[in-house]
C-alpha cells in the first residue's frame, strides 16, 4: 500500500506545473527542467499520484518515425481538484539557484 | 536513436535493476534520455535513473539498518559526551557546584546529538533545540567560571580549564557533523521514495 500524496513542496511543484496547463500532456524531462527535481524525486512521485487516480499516463507515438514512443502525463479531474486545493508552491531550491537551462528537448 | 556508450550501460542497468512495478516508470525514465541533446545533461540523468532504481529496490533493505544506525550514532554521541563530561571537569576542592557543570554539559551534549540529525532530516523543531543547547552551553561556562573562585586558581589552572572546555565542545561540534553527515547520506539514499 502506497502512502497518500501530501502537500510537500515537491509535489505542489509538480502539481503546479500541471496546473499551469491544465489537459496538456506533459513529459517527464519538461517537468524536472521546470520543477528542478531529479528524476529519482519526480518519477516516484509521478508513479504515487497515478496510483490513487490523480495523474493519466501513456506511451504516446513518436512524431518522428524510427523514434520510440515516450511517455507523457496530465492530471485527471480528481488530479486537477486536488492541485486547486492545495496551495502552490514555489519551485524547489534546486531550481531557483540555477538558471534555466536552454532548451535541449526536441521538438 | 542512437545512445552514448556510458549513458546506454546506465540505462540498461537501471532497467535490470528496477523492480517490476517500477519497470515500466523506469522505461520512461530511461527514454527521456533519448531526448536530451546536451551529453552531459543526459548522462547526469541516466545516472539519477540508476540511482532511482536501486533505491527503489534497496530501500526497504537498507531502511532498518539505517534506523540502527541512527540509534547506535546517538548512543555513542551521549557515551563520549559522558565520558568527556567526567575527564574535562577539573577536580577542585570547591568541585560541589561543578556536579551542576557536569548535568549541564550532559545535557547541552544531548541535545546537540539530537539537533544534528533533525537539521539533517530538516525538521523545523532542529533550530530550536540547536538554540536550547547553545543556551545551556552558555550557562554551563557561566557556572563554571562563576562557581569556582578566581583567587584561588592560577592563570596557568585558568587556561587549562579553558582549553579542555574548548576542546570538549570542539569533539561534541565534531560528532554532531559526524551525526549530521550520517544522517544526511542516509536521508539522501530513502529520499527518492519518501520526497512526496
Amino acid at each position: 500500500m502506497t502512502r497518500p500524496p501530501n502537500a510537500s513542496v515537491q509535489t505542489r511543484a509538480v502539481l503546479g506545473v500541471f496546473a499551469a496547463q491544465e489537459g496538456v500532456w506533459r513529459h517527464g524531462y519538461d517537468i524536472a527542467r521546470e520543477t528542478g527535481l531529479k528524476p529519482g524525486t519526480l518519477y516516484p512521485m509521478l508513479k504515487r499520484l497515478d496510483e490513487h487516480g490523480l495523474l493519466e499516463a501513456m506511451w504516446r507515438p513518436p512524431l518522428e518515425e524510427g523514434r520510440p514512443p515516450r511517455h507523457v502525463y496530465r492530471l485527471t479531474e480528481a488530479g486537477l481538484a486536488f492541485a486547486r486545493a492545495v496551495p502552490t508552491a514555489p519551485a524547489p531550491a534546486a531550481a531557483r539557484a540555477s538558471p534555466p537551462r536552454p532548451r535541449t528537448v526536441k521538438p | 536513436v542512437k545512445r552514448r556508450g556510458l549513458q546506454d550501460r546506465l540505462c540498461r542497468l537501471a532497467l535490470r535493476i528496477a523492480s517490476p512495478a517500477m519497470r515500466p516508470w523506469a522505461a520512461a525514465m530511461v527514454r527521456e534520455v533519448d531526448e536530451i541533446d546536451d551529453p552531459r545533461v543526459a548522462l547526469e540523468w541516466a545516472f539519477a535513473c540508476l540511482v532511482a532504481c536501486a533505491s527503489e529496490r534497496l530501500g526497504p533493505l537498507l531502511r532498518p539498518v539505517a534506523v540502527a544506525a541512527r540509534l547506535a550514532l546517538a548512543a555513542c554521541c551521549l557515551w563520549i559526551a559522558g565520558r568527556m563530561t567526567g575527564q574535562v571537569a577539573p577536580q577542585l576542592a570547591h568541585g560541589a557546584p561543578l556536579t551542576w557543570v557536569r548535568g549541564l554539559w550532559l545535557a547541552a551534549a544531548a541535545l546537540f546529538a539530537v539537533a544534528a540529525p533533525l537539521v539533517a532530516l530538516r525538521r523545523g523543531a532542529a533550530a530550536w533545540i540547536a538554540i536550547a543547547a547553545t543556551a545551556i552551553t552558555a550557562g554551563d561556562l557561566a557556572l563554571a567560571t562563576s562557581v569556582v573562585p578566581f583567587d584561588v586558581l592560577t592563570p596557568e589552572q585558568l587556561a587549562m580549564i579553558a582549553r579542555e572546555r574548548m576542546s570538549a565542545y570542539g569533539q561534541i561540534a565534531g560528532m554532531s557533523g559526524a551525526a549530521f553527515a550520517a544522517f544526511w547520506l542516509t536521508r539522501r539514499s530513502r529520499l527518492a521514495f519518501e520526497t512526496s
